[in-house]
């Protein structure tokens, strides 16, 4: 009842006028660049990461789950409508839904995603209610040494996770390692890497860091890219509402993908798309129209929708209760707690009751919100569709300048804006994954922190690592998802024999 | 400033790296190899995690129980050579894509449209420099429509206004000319 009690606190928080209006603004901004192909969640938050400085935490962070569940609602309505998935999460839906719309179906399409992602959504945060509390009171029990497999564990999904490859994720976390060490040593009170620069001597500023490549190296690549938009958008023909028969074959799916998304989401690993594609072919098995899959069948949007909004929740948990972001707008999240000062990890929900539980609560409440937002606006938010690259991209970069500037008048942190945003548009030239990047520049300083706790208790010792049993499970975990999938592809190799090199 | 047996080896490994890369140019059948995606990224690493080890060549190393403020960095460094050598040799062995081709226009008009906000801003204030950069970034696009540009100018114009000046409370100016 415990829990119970702290959720209601959390709605007196989530409940205030101001918080609630940063609910709506943030479900609106959110549904809307969801909406608009190119712009996600991660841009948009690094986008108003100037804000950590003026507005207090709480307020901030209701704005930016906002952002993060309204754009899970508004990309479906880009894959249903466009054909374009925002990201590989809505693959399916795109897949399956933009087939409905072309017979005509695109209101019951959107309708399902609508109402599915709201189920989902909240039994995702329903999950997140109870789940928090035993994982922080098992978290609380690590010493140093655990903590610190933890971190190594969470480098490593980031890395492996986010990225084509594990050795490009690995080779931005090191990047972002190395920027988190500008500045001055924490030891010696050497400067490192300023350049002879005093701005430089606190260190980087991971805003900076965030801004520049999620919104300036986004910009530029954006632009860079030669494949454009196809005009192909589909217009909302029928009534944006569910048949009798459609709300027979939808609730289940939307049951069934909420069930499996949210643990998966959950899971260090998890991310968004493994479960959307389990949940796509879990339907297509248990489907009594298995033909219709592939020409529209509403199962197909229903169950991965559900699914890629409960692992949305799913990912809230470890970032909430353990500090490991495992998507890139978590990582970014992230960031705004080290701007606030903020440490997260398990004793965030100690510290902050009242920021946590006013979040998980605001997250009921713009559920809500964006359930009433989107199924009758949804051909405004279409429209949104039609606003040319080139200005939308102009305006992502004047907000991102005028906010690095705003924040702390200061040239030097431009500059390095636009550096880091020429970097950032570099990694994307090569496909490298900017997510670890903020990620190490985060949780680096904490990791070495931990390591060198635990080597003050162990005297020494490097052993500690292998003899806890947790951190020993953990640094294995980790071992086992950098070395797996090379060695299952070996093992496949060996296994084809001279196959393969025929074939070649 | 750099001694050691790791900072040279470092630097072979960069060294032979790029020369690959150069050599390709005169034979065409590596030459689809080496400029590869990956193995331009993989050079790439390589020259951050060497540029790392010199600039920091000069901070003192320590010991792994007493580490100098060198110690990580240098870590850091070699680490970053080597990742970059393994993804330049995995791409020399197999077959790969070259970097995307991408469009000049929109790809320089729009951070010249970001310059233009900068100089009208200080000549002008805030909404003056919004309007430059919008009209700037409209000539980048492939079919201009004024009318868009019209509703993106005042959806701007009324979000920076409203976030910046009011909600942030931002010493900036809206209009003010300063010539």
């Amino acid at each position: 009842m415990d829990t119970l009690a702290q959720l209601a606190q959390g709605f007196a928080v989530a409940l205030t006028p101001v918080n609630l209006l940063w609910a709506l603004v943030g479900v609106t901004l959110g549904t809307a660049v969801g909406v608009l192909p190119g712009v996600g969640p991660a841009l948009t938050i690094a986008l108003l990461l100037p804000l950590t400085y003026k507005v207090d935490a709480t307020g901030v962070f209701i704005l930016f789950a906002g952002i993060y569940y309204g754009a899970m609602y508004g990309g479906s309505t880009t894959s249903i409508l466009l054909n374009t998935p925002g990201e590989s999460a809505t693959i399916v839906t795109a897949l399956e839904g933009h087939k409905m719309a072309r017979r005509g179906r695109a209101g019951a399409a959107l309708a399902t995603a609508a109402i599915g992602s709201f189920v989902a959504a909240t039994i995702g945060t329903i999950g997140l209610t109870f789940v928090a509390k035993p994982i922080v009171e098992l978290a609380l029990k690590f010493g140093p040494a655990e903590y610190f497999a933890l971190m190594v564990l969470a480098f490593v999904t980031v890395s492996a996770v986010l990225g084509r490859s594990a050795i490009r994720g690995l080779a931005s976390l090191f990047l972002g390692l190395f920027l988190g060490l500008v500045g001055m040593d924490t030891l010696t009170g050497q400067p490192r890497f300023t350049f002879g620069l005093p701005e430089l001597l606190d260190g980087i500023n991971v805003i900076v860091v965030a801004v520049g490549l999620f919104a300036v190296g986004e910009s530029l690549h954006a632009l860079w890219k030669r494949s454009s938009l196809t005009s192909d958008t589909l217009t909302v023909t029928d009534s944006v509402w569910l048949t009798r028969q459609d709300w027979q074959r939808s609730w289940k799916p939307w049951l069934r993908g909420s069930a499996i998304g949210f643990p998966i989401g959950a899971l260090p690993a998890g991310g968004a798309e493994i479960p959307t594609f389990a949940s796509y072919y879990l339907e297509k098995k248990l489907s009594r129209h298995p033909e219709e899959f592939g020409h529209g069948a509403i199962e197909g949007v229903a169950g991965p929708e559900a699914a890629n909004n409960a692992s949305a929740a799913g990912v809230l948990v470890p970032m909430l209760t353990l500090g490991l972001p495992t998507s890139a707008t978590a990582a970014i999240m992230l960031s705004a707690f080290q701007s606030y000062g903020i440490q997260p990890g398990p004793l965030l929900l100690d510290n902050q009751p009242q920021l946590v539980w006013g979040l998980i609560a605001s997250l009921y409440i713009g559920n809500i919100m964006l359930l009433v937002l989107n199924l009758p606006l949804v051909g405004l938010w279409a429209k949104a569709l039609t606003i040319p690259p080139p200005l939308m991209y102009a305006g992502i970069l004047v907000f991102a300048t005028v906010g690095i500037w705003g924040a702390s008048q200061s040239w030097v942190d431009l500059l390095l804006l636009y550096t880091i945003g020429v970097v950032g548009l570099v990694m994307r030239l090569f496909d490298f994954p900017a997510a670890p990047v903020i990620v190490g520049m985060v949780l680096g300083p904490i990791a070495e922190q931990e390591f060198r706790r635990a080597l003050t208790v162990s005297q020494g010792d490097l052993t500690i690592f292998l003899t806890k049993p947790l951190s020993a499970t953990l640094l294995a975990l980790a071992v086992i998802l950098i070395a797996a999938p090379p060695a299952w592809r070996l093992v496949r190799r060996l296994r084809a024999g001279p196959v393969q090199p025929a074939l070649r | 400033v750099q001694s050691g047996l790791w900072f040279w080896g470092a630097n072979v490994i960069g060294a032979v790296s790029a020369l690959a890369a150069l050599a390709a140019i005169a034979m065409p059948h590596l030459r689809r190899r080496m400029f590869s995606q990956d193995y331009l990224a993989g050079l790439l690493f390589q020259a951050f995690g060497l540029l790392a080890l010199w600039i920091g060549g000069a901070l003192a190393l320590g010991t792994a129980v007493r580490m100098g403020p060198g110690y990580v960095p240098r870590l850091l460094g070699f680490i970053l050579v080597g990742l970059g050598a393994v993804i330049s040799f995995q791409a020399a062995m197999a077959e790969s894509v070259g970097p995307e081709r991408g469009k000049w226009r929109p790809f320089l008009l729009v951070p010249a449209a970001v310059l233009a906000f900068a100089i009208v801003f200080n000549l002008a204030g805030l909404i003056p420099a919004i309007i430059a950069t919008i009209l700037v970034a409209t000539l980048g696009g492939d079919d201009i429509k004024w009318g868009q540009t019209a509703i993106s100018l005042t959806f701007l114009i009324l979000l920076c206004v409203g976030v910046f000046k009011y909600a942030l409370n931002l010493p900036m100016p809206l209009f003010e000319l300063k010539v």
